[in-house]
């Protein structure tokens, strides 16, 4: 399936517009499928922030196909889910010296890619060392995303489809 | 007689599922009679006692440490899917002592499933939750990061010593003081 991506997907990014991230594994979830903070943290030793998709510009079959792909080639790590963000939610979780931020960074088999970056006094905080932990003030900021982003684990695992709620509807506070 | 010093008492509680108390059952039924005696050879009963407690409670802390890690020292590259590096073995080896020094109130509270997590950076987070308390640290090879939370209002303490003494002494009072 191809991204039913519009032709145009704007750059910037409307404070109700969905967010997805797919999950790969037990280890970002609670026992009551809540979510862990791993879930937002940043890889070490790159440049990139926190993979998602916009939903707005994409589609739940193709987004759970995406991550079905993913999952292949590693040995043994499964789709697990999806976690669902409102860009307005993600962006309010900026605290001094903190600030959120959304990045549209399409890839050549998602146009609707996009990232979250974190900055700290206003640098894009990237490269995070192997075995050193995350600067607190980042840590808070992903304490207060895990309060806005909800859990969806996918209940039918084994279909090429998304046949759980449908997220583009779901309503949040 | 025979001597156990405490090197031997450990490979001897190894033996013995961890359990110098099982010992004594041993003991009882074996012809041959085992004295424990101190490195410095106190003869006093007491001071055995406390000496076997403390060694129990010390391993005893370290094997359930161990238990509760084992599942996060298994992981491998990738494990997230996103490129994620599994927890480096200083982390791990940081993390069981680290575990091995809480209190039993406060390493009881512990969920191994819920409130230990995995990051990609290759480090560990504990944290411990109640109504409107939170805390949270951070393990890496070197030092640990903790932030509380307490009525909404976040406090962050960068770059710690990898000990429960000091801030997280004086955060775990209050957690549990404010929860009483």
């Amino acid at each position: 399936m191809s991204d039913p991506k519009s032709p145009e997907i704007p750059s910037n990014f409307s404070n109700d517009e969905r967010i997805i991230r797919g999950l790969f594994s037990m280890h970002n979830f609670r026992k009551d499928f809540s979510l862990k903070s791993n879930v937002f943290s940043l890889r070490p030793e790159v440049d990139a922030g926190v993979s998602v998709i916009r939903l707005n510009y994409s589609h739940l079959n193709f987004c759970k196909q995406q991550f079905k792909k993913i999952e292949k080639p590693i040995v043994d790590k499964h789709y697990y889910g999806m976690a669902l963000l409102l860009v307005g939610g993600i962006l309010s979780t900026s605290t001094a010296p903190v600030t959120v931020k959304m990045a549209y960074t399409p890839q050549n088999d998602i146009a609707a890619h996009a990232e979250i970056y974190y900055f700290i006094n206003g640098l894009h905080y990237a490269n995070h060392p192997q075995g050193v932990p995350m600067p607190t003030a980042i840590s808070i900021v992903i304490d207060k995303l895990l309060k806005h982003a909800r859990s969806y684990p996918d209940k039918d695992l084994n279909s090429e489809t998304w046949t759980g709620e449908d997220l583009s509807l779901v309503r949040f506070p | 007689m025979s001597i156990i010093t405490p090197d031997l008492l450990i490979a001897f509680q190894q033996l013995n599922g961890g359990n110098p108390y099982s010992e004594k059952k041993t003991r009882s039924r074996s012809p041959i009679h085992i004295e424990w005696v101190m490195p410095n050879s106190t003869s006093s009963e007491n001071n055995v006692i406390s000496y076997y407690e403390t060694l129990f409670q010390s391993t005893s802390a370290k094997r359930s440490a161990e238990d509760i890690l084992s599942k996060y020292n298994c992981l491998v590259d990738n494990w997230d899917g996103y490129g994620a590096l599994a927890p480096t073995q200083s982390v791990i080896k940081n993390s069981i002592s680290f575990l091995s020094s809480l209190p039993q109130k406060v390493l009881k509270n512990l969920d191994c499933d819920d409130n230990i997590t995995p990051n990609p950076n290759g480090t560990l987070s504990f944290e411990w939750v109640n109504e409107d308390h939170k805390i949270y640290i951070e393990i890496g090879d070197e030092k640990m990061n903790i932030f509380s939370l307490y009525n909404d209002h976040y406090t962050g303490y960068d770059g710690c010593e990898i000990s429960y003494e000091g801030v997280l002494e004086s955060l775990f009072a209050k957690f549990y003081f404010t929860n009483a």
